[in-house]
C-alpha cells in the first residue's frame, strides 16, 4: 500500500512538480521564527475566504436572484432549508470577519514596514485584493434584497453620477436600468458568485507567490536571508511546515471560538453585521430615514461626506481608497519596523488609526455640523499622513537595528494593551465632544423593556 | 390570515415548534379550508383594497421583530391613544399617524392623553411628560392593564419567535460548537508546544 502511494507520487512528480511546490511553499519555506500575534491575520484571511467560498456555493443552491423572489428565498434558506440558517449566518458573519482580519493584516504591514522594498508587489497585490473585496462585499450586500441592500446600493451607485458629462450614463450602465431593479440584482449576482471570486482567488495566489519569492518580513523588519548558515538556510528561519502550521492551528481555534460565539449568539452583532432595516424587503417607494453603509465602508464614506461638493467628495472618496497603493514609495525611513523608528512615527501611527476609527464611527451616523467638522479634520489627517510621509518618515530618528531577530516580543502584551487603550481614548474623546458617542440615536419615546423567553 | 400575513413562515412549522396539534391548528388558525397545513401563512386580504382602507397595506409581520425590535413592538402595541383627527379615531405614541386601527381596543380600552390634545408628535417627546405615563384609560377594556400587558408580552414573544424560529436551536447548537472548539484548542496547543519546544 505504502509503496503504491510512493509510486503514485513519483509518477505524478515526473509529470507535475508537486513535491517541489510543497517544498517551496510549505515544507522548506523558511519563515522568521519571531512571528507574533499580528502574523495570524494572513492565515485567518485565507480561512475566511474558504468559508465564504464554501458557504457561498451552498447558499447559491437555494437562492433565487430575482427582485420578486430574492428576499423570500433568503427566508426560505433561513427556515426551510435544513441548517440553511447556519450557512447564511456563516456567510454574513464571515463577510464582516473578512474585513476585520484584512484591516488588522494591513495594520501589521504598516507597523512592521512589510510593504517596503523588496515587498512592494506584495503590498500592491494586497491592496488590489482589498479593493476587489470591497466590490465583492458591495454587490453581495444587494443580494438579500432588503431595504438597506436597495438604498445602500442606490446611494453608492449614484456617487458615480457626480462625474461630469458621462456620470449619469455610467450610473445607468452600472444599474442596467433607470433605477435599481431586478436587472441590477441579476448582474450583481453574476459578479458576486462568478467574476469577482475568480479575480479575488487569482490575486490571492499572486500575493502568496510574491511573498514566497522574497520571503516574509518580521517584527524586527530585518532580512533573515542575510544571515545564512553553512547549509544555506537562514539562521533565524524555521520551516513553515510543521512549525507555523501547528502554530496557526492553535490560533485558528481561538479565532473560530470568537467567530462561532458571534455566529451562534449574536449573528446581527447589534445591527452592524446584519442591519436591522435589511429584514424588511426592498421597497423603491419608501426611503428609510437613515441610510448607513455596512461598517467596513464607513471610514471611506465619511471622507466622501466630509467634502461639501458632490464631485470633489467622490474624488476624495476614490483617492482615500487609492492612496495607500503608493505607500511603499512614500516611506523614506531607512528601517522597516516601528520598533527601530523614532517618536514621530509612533505618534503618526497612533493618530492615523484613531482617525480611521473616528471616520468609521461617524460614517454610520447622520451628519451634524459638528460631526462633519470632525470628519473633515480626520480626513485631512488621513491624507496628510500619506502625503507628508516622505518628509516625516525621513526626518524621524532611528535606532540601530539588531543583526538577528529578537525574541523578547517588542513592547509586550502590556505595551500592546496600553497602545490600544491610548488609541481608544484618542478615538472616543473627539467623538464625545461632537456628540456622537452612541451607536444609534433613537428619536422616539423610551421603550418599555420586555425580556423575552425563547423557550416559552 | 386577516390583516397581516406571516408569509415567510409555514403553519405546520409553527404548529410543530409550539406544540399545537395539527387538527387544532386547522380548526382555529387556518381560516380557508383550501389552504394546506404546509402552506405559507399568507394574507386573505388583497393588497389593493387594503391600501384603500388603511392608506398603506398592512406590512407582513414575519420579520417585524427583527426589523424593529421586541421592545419597540411591546411599547407600540400598548401606546394607542384617542385622536379624533385620525380616520380610525386613534393615534400612536411610538409610530405617529400610523394607519393601523387599535385592533386590540376591546381588550385594552382606550387611552387618552391627560392634557387633552393628542397631537401625535412623539418624535420630540423624550422627556415630554404629556406623552409619558400621564395618559389614562377613559373607557375600560375587557382586560385590566396588567392582563393586557401580559397579552401583549405573549404576542411579542410569538412575533420574536416567528422572526427567527431557529433561535433556540441556534443557541443550543452554539454551546456544543464552542465546547468542541475549546477541546480542540487544548489539543492544538499541546501539539504546538511539542513542536516549538526546540525552537529558541
Amino acid at each position: 500500500m505504502e509503496n503504491m502511494l510512493i509510486g503514485l507520487r513519483d509518477w505524478v512528480d515526473q509529470r507535475l512538480p508537486i513535491t517541489r511546490a510543497w517544498n517551496t511553499h510549505m515544507g522548506e519555506y523558511y519563515a522568521p521564527k519571531n512571528f507574533n500575534f499580528w502574523y495570524y491575520f494572513g492565515v485567518f484571511s485565507l480561512l475566511v475566504l474558504v468559508n465564504q467560498l464554501l458557504t457561498g456555493i451552498w447558499l447559491t443552491m437555494n437562492y433565487t436572484p430575482s427582485a420578486e423572489e430574492a428576499f423570500a428565498s433568503v427566508e426560505y434558506i433561513m427556515r426551510d432549508v435544513d441548517y440553511g440558517w447556519i450557512l447564511r449566518y456563516m456567510h454574513s458573519t464571515g463577510a464582516s470577519a473578512f474585513f476585520v482580519v484584512v484591516y488588522l493584516h494591513m495594520f501589521r504591514a504598516l507597523i512592521y514596514g512589510s510593504y517596503k522594498k523588496p515587498r512592494e508587489l506584495i503590498w500592491i497585490f494586497g491592496m488590489l485584493i482589498f479593493v476587489v473585496l470591497m466590490a465583492e462585499a458591495f454587490v453581495g450586500y444587494v443580494l438579500p434584497w432588503g431595504q438597506m441592500s436597495y438604498w445602500g446600493a442606490q446611494v453608492i451607485i449614484s456617487l458615480f453620477g457626480a462625474i461630469p458629462v458621462v456620470g449619469e450614463d455610467i450610473v445607468t450602465w452600472i444599474r442596467g436600468d433607470y433605477l435599481i431593479s431586478g436587472i441590477t440584482l441579476n448582474r450583481f449576482f453574476a459578479l458576486h458568485v462568478v467574476a469577482l471570486p475568480i479575480v479575488l482567488l487569482a490575486l490571492v495566489v499572486l500575493h502568496i507567490l510574491a511573498l514566497h519569492e522574497v520571503g516574509s518580513n518580521n517584527p524586527d523588519g530585518i532580512n533573515i536571508k542575510d544571515k545564512k548558515g553553512p547549509d544555506g538556510i537562514p539562521l533565524d528561519g524555521i520551516k513553515f511546515h510543521p512549525y507555523y502550521t501547528v502554530h496557526d492551528i492553535q490560533a485558528i481555534a481561538v479565532f473560530l471560538f470568537i467567530f462561532c460565539g458571534i455566529l451562534f449568539f449574536m449573528p446581527e452583532m447589534g445591527g452592524f453585521f446584519l442591519e436591522y432595516a435589511n429584514f424588511e424587503q426592498a421597497n423603491g417607494l419608501k426611503t428609510p430615514d437613515h441610510i448607513a453603509p455596512v461598517w467596513y465602508f464607513t471610514p471611506f464614506y465619511s471622507v466622501l461626506r466630509a467634502v461639501p461638493d458632490k464631485f470633489w467628495g467622490f474624488i476624495a472618496f476614490a483617492a482615500s481608497v487609492a492612496i495607500p497603493f503608493v505607500l511603499p514609495w512614500l516611506d523614506r525611513s531607512p528601517v522597516r519596523s516601528w520598533r527601530y523608528r523614532g517618536n514621530i512615527n509612533k505618534v503618526m501611527l497612533v493618530l492615523f488609526v484613531a482617525c480611521i476609527l473616528i471616520l468609521g464611527v461617524l460614517g454610520v451616523k447622520s451628519p451634524t455640523p459638528e460631526r462633519t467638522f470632525l470628519a473633515q479634520i480626520c480626513s485631512i489627517f488621513y491624507f496628510g499622513f500619506f502625503l507628508f510621509m516622505p518628509v516625516w518618515s525621513a526626518i524621524d530618528k532611528t535606532k540601530p537595528v539588531p543583526e538577528r531577530v529578537t525574541m523578547d516580543g517588542g513592547i509586550g502584551p502590556l505595551g500592546t494593551i496600553g497602545g490600544f487603550a491610548l488609541i481608544m481614548v484618542l478615538t472616543i474623546i473627539p467623538l464625545k465632544v461632537v456628540g456622537a458617542e452612541s451607536a444609534f440615536n433613537c428619536g422616539t419615546i423610551p421603550f418599555d423593556e420586555c425580556d423575552l423567553d425563547i423557550f416559552d | 390570515m386577516g390583516c397581516h400575513s406571516l408569509k415567510y413562515a409555514r403553519y405546520n412549522r409553527v404548529a410543530d415548534d409550539l406544540g399545537i396539534p395539527y387538527d387544532l391548528m386547522e380548526e382555529h388558525i387556518i381560516a380557508d379550508p383550501s389552504v394546506k397545513i404546509g402552506s405559507l401563512m399568507d394574507n386573505a386580504m388583497d393588497t389593493k383594497s387594503a391600501k384603500n382602507w388603511f392608506g398603506a397595506a398592512p406590512p407582513d409581520l414575519t420579520l417585524v421583530a427583527r426589523s424593529r425590535n421586541p421592545d419597540w413592538l411591546y411599547t407600540y402595541l400598548r401606546s394607542f391613544y384617542r385622536d379624533d383627527t385620525r380616520p380610525y379615531g386613534v393615534n400612536n405614541r411610538v409610530y405617529p399617524n400610523v394607519g393601523m386601527p387599535h385592533a386590540l381596543l376591546e381588550l385594552q380600552g382606550l387611552l387618552e392623553c391627560s392634557d387633552g390634545h393628542g397631537d401625535g408628535n412623539a418624535s420630540d417627546s423624550q422627556g415630554d411628560e404629556s406623552h409619558g405615563s400621564a395618559s389614562e384609560l377613559t373607557s375600560e377594556g375587557s382586560q385590566t392593564t396588567d392582563e393586557y400587558d401580559g397579552t401583549i408580552y405573549d404576542l411579542v414573544n410569538f412575533l420574536a419567535y416567528v422572526a427567527e424560529p431557529m433561535k433556540a436551536d441556534r443557541q443550543r447548537i452554539g454551546v456544543y460548537a464552542l465546547l468542541l472548539i475549546a477541546i480542540f484548542y487544548v489539543f492544538a496547543s499541546l501539539l504546538n508546544r511539542e513542536y516549538w519546544k526546540d525552537v529558541h
